[in-house]
């Protein structure tokens, strides 16, 4: 497909699964055209899938790096205490965590019985969502980072879609904004000239 | 009036006026003679205006700032030149009234660029995002509350806009509702333009529909024949706060127009011909909004108009907007 040979180029917010995300990052929207750049530039992943570049940014990155907690593999903890014990899967009633986890690599997921990494998650969500993922490709799913020129930077599934939880979150909606009728408005102030 | 000219104009003012209280006394052309006068009643009348508050020397050449603006041409016709000229006066007139630097672009449209739109139905949550966004764009008056867009919340079953209300107002997603958001769609056969007396409106080559504000008289004949109620008149001079002016504008885009014109939404050209997103899209928080080139057969505005079921509105009127709704 054409739009496969695109230079695509994916902006990744990996989402917090270790800890709380405390930091105030910025959100890239407030952010110039050159420091938008800078973002893309420092955050640039070398993974490449066909003819498609990959990158990813995480402005957290130390702290939500799995293998700060991730070591060893999460089934030979010594404590017996099960890690992510406050997620809760809404994803799909047939699924569990080795659905996409790597019980050995904590840190990969599992794409049949190849290992990919967290920020090709892509991959693994298109196995299911494959008409979502055909759209994504081609731009009627998702967001746009970029501008509408090349390069093209987009949200990646786990930007927007909490894996564990995918249904998308309705955050808030800006109040009504009051229309003033301007022609009463004139009418009041007996300057009928307008009507 | 070239640049001659008014200086020949604000010498004799200033000199003559000083000496003999006459500043028709030196022989000039007829044109130059009603310049002068003009200049000298406009000079007069800001000098009143600003009374004390401005240096001597901004004041006049406030003064002269305007009296050329006042005399400039439409901006289709001007010279390079001129528009350029045109464009450091309007900066310096900012500077020198409210203190504040802004940066006027007069960058024309890039060749094999033809912008288009595209909505997606489904995804809509009616956030009214890109309405806030919009407004701190475009730099509208906050004193009316100028909108661009009109975002409708319609029952699913029912048909357009007609049928739904823009005046919601719930932070939870109600069942059985979809949104649809309307705005200027940069009709390739723009009625507006057509009706338009003093061709204060046309549309360029990028297909934006786009108003001279300065050559605009207000006669909202425009408004009257756009079958998508797409355009605005300004009833007042703006109230905008210094904080609140976006400094990166756009001639023929989001200047702070001036009361008694129309205005509308210009796919927000000053970020748009610099290749990023409207600012509407930018703001989408579930990416409804795509745009794009439409001579670009790789861009996602086409990959939409070819894979998905679009439709635009009023299609009968052969308006052909360049605004497409689809759905998932």
């Amino acid at each position: 497909m054409n739009t496969l040979n695109i230079l695509c180029i994916l902006l990744v917010f990996i989402l917090s699964s270790c800890g709380e995300p405390e930091d105030k990052t910025e959100p890239l929207k407030t952010l110039s055209g050159n420091e938008k750049k800078q973002v893309l530039k420092k955050y640039r992943a070398n993974a490449v899938l066909g003819e498609t570049d990959l990158f990813y940014s995480l402005q957290n990155h130390k702290k939500n790096d799995c293998r700060l907690c991730h070591e060893k593999a999460i089934l030979s903890h010594d404590d017996g205490k099960q890690s992510h014990w406050n997620i809760e899967l809404k994803h799909s009633q047939t699924m569990d965590c080795q659905s996409c986890h790597d019980e050995e690599k904590p840190q990969e997921l599992l794409f049949g019985k190849k290992r990919i990494a967290l920020k090709n998650s892509y991959q693994l969500c298109s196995t299911c969502h494959f008409e979502q993922a055909e759209d994504w490709k081609g731009g009627a799913h998702g967001k746009r980072l970029s501008g509408w020129k090349e390069p093209r930077v987009i949200m990646n599934c786990v930007s927007c879609h909490n894996p564990h939880d995918p249904k998308f979150k309705h955050d808030s909606t800006v109040a009504h904004p009051e229309i003033i009728p301007q022609r009463l408005k004139h009418l009041k102030k007996g300057n009928k000239s307008h009507e | 009036m070239n640049k001659s000219e008014k200086k020949a104009c604000e010498g004799s003012c200033s000199s003559s006026c000083e000496n003999d209280g006459s500043f028709i006394s030196k022989p000039t052309s007829r044109k130059g003679a009603i310049a002068t006068l003009l200049g000298a009643a406009l000079t007069g009348l800001a000098g009143a205006k600003a009374g004390g508050i401005l240096a001597e020397e901004d004041e006049r050449k406030l003064s002269d700032i305007e009296f050329d603006e006042y005399f400039k041409k439409n901006y289709r016709i001007m010279s390079d030149e001129e528009r350029e000229a045109t464009v450091r006066r309007l900066e310096q007139k900012s500077k020198l009234k409210s203190g504040l630097k802004i940066n006027i672009s007069d960058q024309k449209a890039s060749e094999g660029v033809l912008f288009g739109y595209a909505f997606n139905l489904s995804k809509c949550n009616g956030s009214r995002k890109c309405i806030e966004a919009c407004c701190e764009e475009n730099n509208q008056d906050k004193g009316s509350k100028m909108q661009y867009i009109r975002m409708f919340e319609i029952d699913k079953g029912e048909n357009g806009p007609a049928s739904g209300t823009a005046e919601y107002n719930h932070n939870a997603l109600p069942d059985g509702k979809y949104w649809m958001g309307t705005q200027c769609f940069q009709c390739d056969n723009p009625p507006c333009v057509k009706v338009c007396p003093v061709g204060a409106t046309w549309k360029e080559p990028d297909g934006i529909t786009v108003i001279d504000y300065d050559w605009c008289v207000g006669c909202r004949y425009c408004e009257a024949a756009c079958p998508y109620w797409a355009r605005r008149f300004n009833w007042e001079a703006p109230k905008i706060s210094k904080d609140e002016i976006n400094p990166e504008q756009h001639y023929l885009g989001n200047r702070v127009k001036p009361k008694g014109v129309m205005e509308k939404c210009t796919f927000c050209v000053q970020k748009s011909r610099k290749g990023e997103n409207p600012a509407c899209v930018e703001a989408c928080p579930t990416g409804a909004r795509v745009f794009g080139n439409l001579l670009d057969p790789k861009s996602e505005i086409r990959y939409i108009l070819k894979n998905k079921k679009v439709f635009r509105l009023k299609e009968d009127l052969g308006t052909e907007p360049k605004f497409w709704y689809f759905m998932d």
